[in-house]
């Protein structure tokens, strides 16, 4: 065992090594609590670890492996992020509101994932309700990026993202919304997969915005990303948004070289907005691309800057609805003493939740009122469509999109020259995908200043295959995805 | 001034599912509290409706049922208030694409007339939980049983000018519903509930007046009287010269009068935009011609069939094809013995007596169809006098047994046997000289008077049970 | 007609209290969303269908069994208040 690099490993090798005895599933996963226990009080990347659970399951899958089992993940720990449904196992979301709730059942990601013989090591910590691009809004403090403790993450799944890059498990899962797989992906230098909408089901996965969240994989490269996609995947009946669509194999699909390939680049992703060292990076990843044999082209997506505005109409406003249900009556956060009904509804909302989520439930609440339903949801919803149609027309003609995940690096915790309006145009770059459904990816394309950069690869609907293989090929031509954070080469 | 009402209804229907509208649950009624739930129920967090494809078949049933249109694409939207019976905190219901629109349905009126009354529009939704104020001192308690079952709701444009017509339309509709098997209709069980817009407006103008809506009319009697006393209250205010508030009013029967239902009036906006958790419904013409060619015949076929081939009087039919119950004992009956008038006769005279007795429903009188057919049959044949039959009839409702025995054990049989007849009527020839003389003498038309007499007599000798037409055929040969 | 952009109308349908301290930050915030919405109106969109959900995809139905998936006991352990197997709320007065 003293010969591997555990922190080092892909997921296929650690499948390798426990498949051929060389570390028992019980190691390798005390290795990663170990870790979790020395590292993460500096991260706080981890709101629930679930050692018992995990080492009790760890025993489990080497009796299995014993027995010939050769489940694609069977051993192999995993991170959840705080949102999906843990029976058992504490789920808050990162709120107040749910501190102590405790699912009676589980998300359909995770059984599919503890199906394929995954190890649950805890759950991460996230913004509240994944409300937020700089994981400063959780309950339960901000995380910390491990290439910088002074620095933000991203968010929202910026605990998943932060534990794989500090090296504290091997992969996570993560949801999407407005970019918070990819983004926090990007800032912490690991590679992070927003699939298509319905490709991984959402039954057991909190809601945000209904028509957006998505499920996803964030791991160190984009082969690990495709293992754990393809245990995701598939259609759940009970989620009927969920499509019914055969799940390709993506092992196979993403050896596949990129020579003939044809990359749009959109000239709107980089404007203004974008830092030029992020720029630099990015078109020096484009050009390695091109060198491996693609084409790139030049492509128009013209409403990409009111991608934003559109998203933050829309997500609130199905928030406020998916939120209407903590009220203080079934289950999560009650005010104490209630003098009478509305009593009970207003505090309990008002201390149960955080300040960003209100403040969207407000926005929500405002957009979907009779007076301006017209003016602002539904203008937002004819917007939507033609930002998808923009997509749709280019993809049209190239079979991937790339450009950058975010428009800055990782930056400073508690930035007070940041309004809320800055905060959300963090999403620029990435709410375009959610709003139009397409699979998109980030993954680690270069470094400025000592922080990871992220480069976004989308694709067309239900092509993940593709936008796995261009990462794929990209990291076996690169080794961005390699670099790890100080924390990380922390050896136990 | 004279005034004229002006009503249209929008009925809640609960659909006969077995499982919720979006979850698995039962829908059974009468379970423990909270024992019928799911997590999507409780609306645990990360829980997702799925549709119940029961429950489009039969919004698509109705829709077939009242000719209205099946809409090929419809939409589920999400109706936002809190409330602690409404778990999500948003309704699940189809605002602005109903599955089914604009559909006629013919209700048949007691003159025998038919009145079309405008279907606007029925639309799927789920029901909410139940709020119990009296179970626990000092709170509320929530059952959740309740949430989720599937409704139909049935809008109608404002055809009522009469609380005649809306009675009438909510029989039919009841009548229809259970025929098409979709709902149970019981009213009691609020598997039926109606809400009653009503306005005034002065007769002879067009101009629609400020509307109430009714709320918890849950049986005839009352809504036919909520009707009323909600009139005399608009008309006492409009010719007072004030103005009708537009606002939701509860009924009281005890106190009989309507009250402003203030505490649901805080103006709410419900905000509906459509559920992203739920994809458009599409519905394939395939889908709507399989469902076309299941359909049982409707009420209003089979009252007219039931007049044009079974030559029953508008009235008889319409009472039997009120509900499918009674027209499948009456269309059963009919399978044993074909004689459509006496069995509907039978139906509609001494059966419905002993049920309205007993308080009885058809579906739980003892007495089969076959068992009516045949009774019906014995008197046709001659075996009963129709006086004999309501003596068997009450013997099969007290479950004596079958028709044969019940005649045999209360020794009903008619004496038919024309040789023992025969001799009895030489003998009442033999000592009625005078009478007999006088039949003679008589003309033809005198004669079928005064052989009641000699009827009367041989009547009485056998104790009645003699055949009465066999004596006549007898009496007049003889004679 | 535009909307009002107050904010006091818009809490209260949402449940929410926005105590005095706050007021004039959540306001602020509130307007200053509210501002970066102006774009959208400004775009030309007659004649544009609504999206609501992505993709062409209608909705997959489920078959009319009934099934229970989690015990109610389970259901409500997480309820902050019940009594003999209901939820509880203080006594609405209708």
């Amino acid at each position: 065992m003293s010969d591997i690099d555990l922190r080092a490993c892909s997921l296929h090798e650690l499948r390798e090594s426990l498949e051929n005895k060389q570390i028992s599933s019980v190691e390798l996963t005390q290795f990663f609590v170990d870790r979790i226990k020395l590292l993460d009080p500096q991260l706080n990347s981890v709101i629930t670890p679930t050692m018992d659970l995990a080492l009790k399951q760890a025993k489990q899958a080497d009796q299995r492996i014993a027995h010939g089992d050769d489940s694609a993940l069977l051993g192999i720990p995993i991170l959840h992020k705080d949102i999906f449904c843990t029976e058992g196992v504490k789920t808050t979301c990162a709120s107040k509101m749910l501190a102590d709730f405790v699912s009676p059942y589980d998300a359909t990601v995770v059984s599919a994932l503890a199906k394929s013989g995954a190890i649950t090591l805890g759950k991460t910590n996230m913004d509240e309700f994944a409300m937020g691009s700089s994981n400063e809004t959780s309950h339960f403090g901000a995380v910390k990026n491990p290439w910088d403790l002074s620095r933000v993450p991203g968010g929202s799944s910026g605990g998943s993202a932060s534990a794989v890059a500090a090296g504290l498990a091997p992969c996570a899962t993560g949801t999407d919304t407005g970019g918070s797989i990819r983004q926090p992906a990007a800032l912490c230098g690991i590679t992070g997969l927003k699939p298509s909408y319905g490709r991984v089901s959402r039954y057991g996965m909190i809601a945000f915005a209904s028509s957006m969240d998505q499920a996803g994989p964030m791991a160190k490269s984009a082969a690990d990303c495709a293992q754990l996609l393809s245990a995701m995947a598939g259609h759940d009946p009970l989620d009927s948004t969920s499509a019914k669509l055969a799940v390709p194999d993506y092992a196979t699909e993403i050896e596949r070289p990129v020579a003939g390939l044809r990359i749009g680049v959109p000239q709107e992703f980089f404007d203004k907005q974008l830092s030029p060292a992020v720029a630099d990076a990015i078109h020096t990843a484009l050009r390695q691309l091109e060198a491996m044999g693609a084409t790139l082209v030049d492509v128009k997506l013209p409403s990409t800057p009111l991608g934003v505005s559109t998203y933050y109409v829309i997500a609130p406003a199905e928030a406020s609805a998916n939120l209407a249900r903590y009220d203080g009556v079934r289950f999560g956060y009650r005010c104490e003493a209630p003098q009478n009904l509305e009593d009970l509804y207003v505090r309990s909302r008002t201390e149960g939740f955080g300040e960003e989520v209100k403040r969207r439930i407000l926005v929500g609440t405002f957009t979907l009122s009779a007076a301006s339903y017209d003016q602002y949801f539904m203008k937002a919803q004819q917007v939507r469509r033609m930002i998808a149609n923009e997509y749709d027309e280019v993809l049209a003609n190239v079979d991937v999109i790339a450009g950058p995940s975010a428009p800055n690096t990782a930056f400073p915790l508690n930035d007070a020259s940041k309004s809320i309006t800055d905060m959300y145009m963090e999403d620029v770059f990435t709410v375009g995908c959610n709003l139009a459904g397409l699979p998109a990816m980030s993954i680690p394309a270069g470094i400025v200043e000592g922080l990871p950069v992220g480069m976004q690869l989308i694709g067309r609907s239900f092509d993940e295959a593709t936008v796995l293989r261009v990462g794929h090929q990209f990291q076996l031509q690169t080794d961005w995805h390699r670099q790890v954070s100080r924390i990380a080469e922390f050896a136990s | 001034m004279k005034w004229e009402m002006v009503m249209g209804l929008e009925v809640h229907l609960q659909l006969a599912t077995v499982s919720k509208i979006f979850s698995s649950s039962k829908t059974a009624f009468g379970a423990a509290p909270n024992e019928q739930t799911n997590p999507l129920d409780v609306a645990l967090p990360g829980t997702l409706p799925v549709l119940n494809e029961a429950a489009v078949r039969q919004a698509i049933v109705f829709g077939l049922g009242v000719g209205a249109t099946i809409n090929k694409v419809s939409r589920f939207d999400r109706k936002n208030y809190f409330y602690p019976d409404l778990p999500k905190g948003y309704q699940i219901s189809q605002f602005f694409a109903p599955i089914v629109s604009d559909g006629v349905f013919d209700i048949p009126l007691p003159d025998g007339s038919v009145f079309p009354v405008r279907i606007l529009r029925a639309h799927l939704e789920e029901d909410a939980g139940k709020s119990v104020h009296d179970a626990l001192p000092n709170q509320t308690a929530i059952d959740l049983n309740r949430a989720g079952t599937p409704l139909l709701e049935v809008v109608t444009e404002p055809d009522f000018r009469t609380a005649e017509q809306v009675v009438a339309y909510l029989k039919a509709l009841h009548g229809l519903v259970t025929y098409l098997g979709i709902s149970d209709g019981n009213m009691a069980e609020g598997s039926m509930r109606c809400d009653v817009n009503i306005s005034l407006r002065p007769t002879d103008t067009v101009k629609l007046g400020t509307r109430t809506e009714l709320k918890n009319l849950n049986s005839f009697k009352f809504i036919e009287r909520a009707i009323q006393v909600e009139a005399e209250r608009q008309q006492d205010l409009l010719e007072d010269g004030r103005t009708v508030t537009q606002e939701t009013r509860l009924f009281d029967p005890e106190l009989d009068e309507t009250r402003s239902m203030r505490s649901k009036e805080v103006a709410n906006d419900y905000r509906y935009f459509p559920d992203p958790d739920l994809l458009p419904v599409v519905i394939d013409d395939s889908v709507i011609d399989n469902i076309r060619s299941q359909l049982p015949e409707l009420p209003t076929v089979k009252r007219e069939r039931y007049q044009s081939q079974l030559e029953l009087s508008a009235y008889d039919a319409s009472l039997l094809t009120q509900d499918r119950a009674t027209a499948d004992y009456f269309e059963s009956s009919l399978e044993h013995h074909n004689n459509p008038k006496a069995l509907a006769n039978w139906m509609l005279g001494d059966l419905a007596a002993a049920m309205n007795r007993d308080g009885l429903a058809i579906r739980d009188v003892v007495v089969t169809p076959a068992q009516l057919a045949l009774l019906v049959n014995r008197i046709d044949d001659g075996t009963l006098s129709s006086k004999m039959a309501k003596a068997v009839f009450e013997g099969l409702w007290q479950e004596e047994g079958d028709v044969d025995p019940i005649i045999e054990a209360r020794g009903l049989q008619q004496v038919s046997d024309t040789g023992e007849l025969e001799a009895m009527v030489d003998e009442l020839i033999a000592n009625s000289p005078a009478q007999v003389a006088q039949y003679r003498a008589a003309d033809p038309d005198k004669q079928k008077k005064l052989i009641g007499y000699f009827v009367g007599q041989a009547m009485k000798a056998t104790k009645g049970q003699a055949n009465p037409q066999v004596i006549n055929e007898i009496l007049r040969k003889k004679l | 007609m535009a909307a009002s952009t107050d904010v006091t109308p818009i809490a209260a349908l949402a449940k929410l209290a926005i105590s005095d301290q706050s007021f004039s930050q959540v306001k602020e915030n509130f307007e200053s969303t509210l501002k970066l919405f102006e774009e959208l109106t400004r775009v030309d969109t007659n004649g544009i269908e609504p999206l609501v959900s992505p993709g062409d995809r209608h909705q997959v139905l489920r078959v009319d069994t009934d099934e229970t998936l989690v015990e109610r006991a389970e259901l409500m352990q997480n309820a902050p208040a019940q009594e003999e197997n209901y939820f509880t709320v203080p006594r609405v007065i209708d």
